[in-house]
């Protein structure tokens, strides 16, 4: 099975959350529920304070937590692209999966009461386009992968706090070296 | 030391324990405000409340608008995607330079159609702006109070009757213009216009047309020119355009167009630059345009580039950089003269570039500019104040390398230091040196850091030495930080002095001018069509001194106002304001000097919220009719400002707009957007008072042009007297290409300006591929030249430190710097870059001593990067990225005073007088119980810094009454969440050492800058 994945470089994130509303545009995710977020990581004191940005969104793991967990089998790896996906016909929104992703990336919608989260615009994919978060990143530090080494890559270089790869093999792996591994306007797999 | 998240609500990911509890509480006023039924998109409002609904289709070429953003003044091209007439996305313009970088961008060649899979970018606002359009709250119908000002009791009114109420209004001052400003009393008195006077006592003020006032907040080119059209040459008014940009950064405009010969913006050419100074500039958050620069910044880092932000808070751009120093408010000058001191004394200024004299001169280095650093000062004349340049037979004097003095221009390098001159006559460079040697780096150094631990000596001669390390590649961003300051503009005066000792204007990796744009409204070429002042029969040509000064000097400009009240004045002028004074009208109007309003026209324009200090008196002066008999305001919201008015008259939001924005100079390549409504449908056969905009909420949502024309018809049928500019014959006939052309309405207007940009760029093939592609911009081979080393788009000119010339534009014509006098001390100005105290009010008297205490601090705010101006807080995906604007303080400052993060607080101003206020408390009529401390190592010590866009108490956060049409009474209530956090502004000093009646806001008396960060304050716990 194909698996695409995320490549995010560190050193090009200005922590402007553009990611963050792109897919609330995209999506149209009720207020609260966010798909992608950006984490602020402190560190030293003053005047030598340093702070991280960290963009991130479901991880679309080799072995999800959140599907193992979920009772009615609702969550399902899709096979041409390996994202997972959240069926929101079958989802009773218990929120095991909520808990058990260490990532947590599904997020609960208290209106449907079900839980939903990203599908890597698998819509805006299966036409060729890019995901909106990645789109529309200013500093270019969001790139999507076509074809994720999860064996080489899954979690690699990842910042102090994600959580261990070896759980379940998240599909995201980090640039901080100054390396270009992944070139902008690199094509979507044909289907 | 200990890790932590910043924020105040845990961003998950790094720690799912507390992601998950964050994100099960459903926390947010915004979150309560979903609930209960608002409208985030134009969609069902329960299918938008209860989530779940798959995204929009994917947009095909006919879902697809090109047109530009303005959440941010950035100008960005975005495209909106537009579903069954509904805007339900904003993208990139991918043609557009904002959008997209060099690898990326499509060639303007590129065919629509063939766009339709590349997208360009656009930021987070720009996003939120399916928002700002679907705005709930929005004004869709005039509105005429029915009750006090500011009682928040309207009457709904149709569009007729509400220009019918301005028309009224300003009608009988229509073209009430003077021949001659220049009389005396009693010659203006015998004049044939002498009922045109306001005072023929004081010929100077012109005529009484002078009173009626136009005051847009943000207003884009192409409008710009189109209301000056119609108000300076139509109805004669002198007060045509008052905008807001003094309160952004005017002072880094002034200082610009003084040393730059009126060219009055730089940028770095940032990804070819090795070593950046971001230097009170935020480019990740604030700086515009924020998406291309913050997209030029991380490739400048990528490619190994060294920067530093100097910026006494803690900045996401500060975040990258590999130095922060938190400077002391204010005192940036003394940083830069430190610098100088150590680039002169160490002589790593680029000695060959400052020799060369003249544009003539033999240029082995390929210099593009050259500077006045030889030419000889004689500081003997000009009474002693600062000197002038010595002249020999009309010529600038300089030592050659013989030790002769000659003309400038007779010489290829002449001598920056020479011992040979007499005692008076010193070079540019000996006197900027002067300046420098004024104090020890050390003592430079102090004043820029009293705390001796961030910026010492050692600080200083390093940052010197690292920006003096890269020949042409190092650059300084200079923006707001440095010139909101009452000592603004010689402060960026000082900094560029820097830029301008490695002469790396126009270099490739150096500071560049920009790209800019093809000409909407001037006539370069055949074919096009002067639009700014080719105005039919009964063109007017206002003259007189406008309400606020700018532009004029006190002594000369208004002999019989000198004769009468001598220095000092009784508000301050501003001569080399060439941006205006935001900050000055209303309370000059509250003053009736230098005379009075008799009608007042605001355009999205918020002035009780927008400008600092003075809220009361702002506030005070639009309550009270005998001082404002008429207020109407254009706007798109219930703003603090159209709560005060009499008539307010709905404006489409900018998705719902023409006009023509520019790119700022961050951008190399030319480039002219092209701004056109997204929704509704426009009717150009119908004249403008014919209203042809036909937008799907309300009729009476009309394009400003439009209201303009509307009115003037209007007036036409009030006085019988032709309003010239439109209409059948809106020209005057001496061009031919004008021949045929009619002007009834926006649309007629912006199709002769795509035209104009057609012939002078000769890139599209039509007007409609304009309109097709959201623009005309020149591809990015056009960024650089071919010989490798220079942008294509060049100064060119004379770089200039001491300012004993005319600059060409947007200054003062009357007099040169230092030969103008301060309107109050009667003191000439200084025409160097100096340091200037900034804890002095306008008539120089040092206020130091009100930031002593235990619990004062200095008072800053900040634009967060999910906000652009006041207006962002409509947006609630922007409003939720931060719900709970803080107060930020030093944990140091905290701990002494035991105070933590979460605290409700009082701000107190330090100054004591009428209109100086504690705000947060309980007794704050707006702000009760909603200032509270975020502590964080993110802040200078002895600093606070308040988010701005928060702190409206208005804007349709309170609820307010409508009688509709059909006599029923609404209530419309309002949204909470738009009230939450407090502003800066209500608790900046106020200057009480000028003005009658009313104070003045803090601001700077040469560039105009309001002073946003010079205020003390006390911090106590509610």
């Amino acid at each position: 099975m194909a698996q695409i994945g995320w490549a995010i470089d560190l050193e090009r994130c200005t922590g402007c959350q553009t990611c963050t509303i792109a897919c609330k545009s995209e999506n149209n995710t009720p207020m609260g529920t966010n798909y992608r977020d950006v984490a602020f990581v402190d560190s030293g004191g003053y005047p030598l304070l340093q702070r991280l940005f960290v963009t991130m969104s479901c991880n679309h793991c080799e072995n999800p937590a959140c599907l193992a967990s979920c009772p009615v089998d609702a969550i399902t790896k899709e096979s041409t692209y390996g994202i997972v996906l959240i069926d929101q016909d079958k989802c009773i929104g218990c929120k095991y999966c909520v808990f058990a992703c260490p990532y947590g990336a599904p997020r609960y919608n208290g209106s449907t009461q079900k839980v939903e989260k990203c599908t890597f615009c698998i819509h805006r994919i299966e036409q060729g386009l890019f995901p909106a978060c990645e789109t529309s990143c200013i500093g270019r530090a969001i790139r999507h992968v076509v074809s994720f080494d999860t064996a080489a890559d899954s979690g690699r270089d990842a910042p102090t706090g994600f959580a261990d790869a070896g759980l379940t093999h998240p599909s995201t792996r980090f640039l901080h070296d100054g390396s270009e591994a992944v070139q902008p306007g690199d094509p979507v797999a044909a289907t | 030391m200990a890790s932590k998240t910043s924020n105040e609500r845990p961003k998950s990911w790094l720690d799912p324990s507390l992601s998950r509890r964050a994100f099960l509480k459903s926390s947010s006023a915004l979150a309560a405000v979903a609930a209960a039924g608002t409208l985030f998109k134009a969609r069902p409002a329960e299918a938008v409340t209860t989530g779940g609904l798959p995204p929009d289709p994917i947009e095909q070429d006919a879902d697809i608008v090109y047109t530009a953003c303005l959440q941010c003044h950035g100008g960005c091209g975005i495209r909106a995607k537009v579903k069954d007439g509904v805007l339900v996305k904003i993208d990139g313009n991918p043609y557009h330079p904002n959008a997209a970088e060099v690898d990326h961008r499509l060639p303007y060649t590129t065919s629509r159609a063939d766009s339709i899979q590349t997208l360009g970018s656009v930021c987070l606002k720009g996003q939120a702006g399916v928002q700002t359009i679907n705005n709930p709250y929005r004004l869709l119908h005039p509105l005429k109070r029915a009750a006090g000002r500011g009682d928040g009791k309207w009457e709904v009114i149709s569009l007729n009757a509400a220009l019918d109420e301005v028309a009224r209004a300003i009608a009988p001052y229509f073209q009430k213009t003077v021949a001659d400003t220049s009389l005396t009393p009693a010659q203006a008195a015998a004049a044939a216009d002498a009922a045109n006077y306001i005072d023929t006592d004081f010929p100077e003020l012109g005529g009484k047309a002078n009173q009626v006032v136009f005051s847009p907040g943000r207003f884009e080119h192409g409008q710009k020119e189109f209301t000056d059209r119609l108000f300076k040459h139509g109805f004669g008014t002198v007060n045509y355009r008052h905008d807001h940009t003094s309160i952004c950064e005017t002072s880094h405009h002034v200082a610009h167009a003084l040393m730059y010969n009126g060219k009055d913006h730089l940028k770095p050419d940032i990804v070819n630059a090795e070593f950046c100074i971001a230097w009170g500039a935020n480019p990740l958050e604030a700086d515009f345009p924020m998406q291309a620069i913050s997209r030029k910044f991380m490739k400048f880092r990528k490619n190994g580039g060294e920067l530093v932000v100097i910026d006494p808070r803690f900045s996401n751009s500060a975040a990258v950089a590999d130095q922060w120093l938190p400077v002391q408010p204010g005192q940036d000058a003394a940083l830069a003269m430190g610098m100088i001191q150590s680039i002169i004394a160490n002589a790593r200024y680029d000695a060959a570039y400052l020799r060369r004299p003249h544009a003539g001169a033999a240029n082995p280095n390929s210099e593009t500019t050259f500077s006045d650093a030889t030419y000889i000062v004689d500081t003997t004349a000009n009474n002693g104040s600062g000197g002038l340049l010595l002249s020999g037979g009309g010529k600038q004097q300089v030592v050659n390398s013989g030790g002769t003095v000659v003309d400038f221009d007779t010489v290829d390098t002449a001598q920056l230091d020479p011992s040979t001159l007499p005692t008076g006559q010193m070079t540019v460079f000996q006197l900027l040196k002067q300046e420098a040697n004024k104090k020890t780096i050390a003592e430079w150094a102090h004043i820029a850091d009293p705390s001796d631990t961030v910026i010492t000596a050692a600080t200083i001669t390093d940052l010197a030495s690292r920006f003096t390390s890269h020949g042409k590649r190092a650059t300084i961003e200079i923006y707001r930080g440095v010139v909101q300051h009452t000592n603004g503009t010689y402060t960026a005066m000082a900094i560029l002095a820097l830029n301008n000792l490695i002469g790396n204007i126009d270099w490739k990796g150096g500071m560049a001018t920009g790209g800019g744009h093809w000409h909407e409204v001037d006539k370069k070429a055949a074919g096009m069509i002067n639009l700014k002042s080719d105005v039919g029969a009964g063109k007017q040509s206002p003259n007189g001194i406008p309400i606020t000064r700018v532009g004029k000097e006190y002594e000369s400009d208004a002999p019989n106002l000198f004769a009468a009240d001598g220095y000092p004045a009784k508000r301050p002028w501003f001569p080399f304001a060439g941006f205006g004074n935001y900050q000055e009208i209303i309370p000059s109007i509250g003053d009736a000097y230098p005379y009075a309003c008799k009608a007042l026209l605001t355009y999205w324009n918020n002035m009780p919220y927008s400008a600092p200090a003075i809220r009361d008196v702002v506030m005070e002066i639009l309550k009270d009719e005998s001082r404002v008999p008429f207020h109407v305001n254009f706007d798109y919201e219930m703003g603090e400002n159209a709560s005060l008015a009499d008539v307010v008259i709905p404006d489409g939001c900018y998705l719902e707009r023409f006009s023509t924005p520019h790119v700022a100079p961050s951008i190399l390549t030319k480039a002219s957007g092209f701004r056109q409504p997204v929704v509704g449908t426009y009717d150009q056969t119908k004249k403008a008072w014919e209203f042809p905009y036909s937008h799907p909420l309300s009729g009476d949502i009309q394009m400003i042009e439009d209201l303009m024309i509307a009115l003037a018809h209007k007036v036409e049928g009030i006085t019988g007297q032709t309003w010239p500019g439109f209409g059948a014959a809106p020209f005057s006939g001496s061009d031919p290409d004008t021949s045929g052309k009619t002007l009834y309405n926006a649309g007629d207007y912006y199709d002769l300006i795509l035209n104009n940009w057609m012939i002078e760029s000769g890139k599209p093939a039509s007007i409609q591929e304009i309109r097709d592609k959201g623009g005309v911009f020149e591809d990015d081979s056009g960024a650089y030249d071919a010989d490798g080393l220079h942008v294509a788009h060049r100064y060119g000119g004379q770089v200039h430190f001491f300012i004993d010339y005319k600059p060409h534009a947007h200054a003062y014509g009357g007099a040169t710097l230092v030969e103008t006098r301060d309107s109050l001390s009667g003191a000439n100005h200084t025409g160097l870059p100096t340091y200037v105290d900034p804890e002095q009010d306008i008539a120089g008297s040092s206020y130091a001593g009100e930031g002593s205490g235990t619990n004062v601090f200095k008072l800053l705010t900040f634009k967060p990067v999910m906000h652009a101006q006041g207006r962002t807080v409509i947006d609630p995906w922007l409003v939720d990225l931060m719900p709970d604007p803080m107060v930020q303080m030093n944990t140091a400052d905290a701990a002494a005073l035991g105070l933590k993060s979460g605290d409700k607080v009082k701000i107190t101003s330090t100054h004591t007088g009428p209109y100086s206020r504690t705000m947060g408390d309980a007794d704050d009529p707006f702000l009760a119980n909603r200032a509270h401390l975020q502590v964080t190592d993110g802040i200078r010590p002895g600093c606070i810094s308040i988010p701005h866009s928060y702190g409206h108490w208005q804007m349709s956060s309170q609820s307010r009454q409508v009688i509709l049409a059909s006599g029923v009474t609404q209530t419309v209530e309002g949204d909470a969440s738009r009230a939450a956090g407090v502003s800066s502004s209500p608790v900046t000093r106020l200057d009480t050492s000028v003005g009658i009646t009313y104070p003045a806001a803090p601001q700077d008396p040469v560039g105009g800058s309001v002073a946003f960060y010079d205020s003390f304050v006390t911090v106590e716990r509610l």
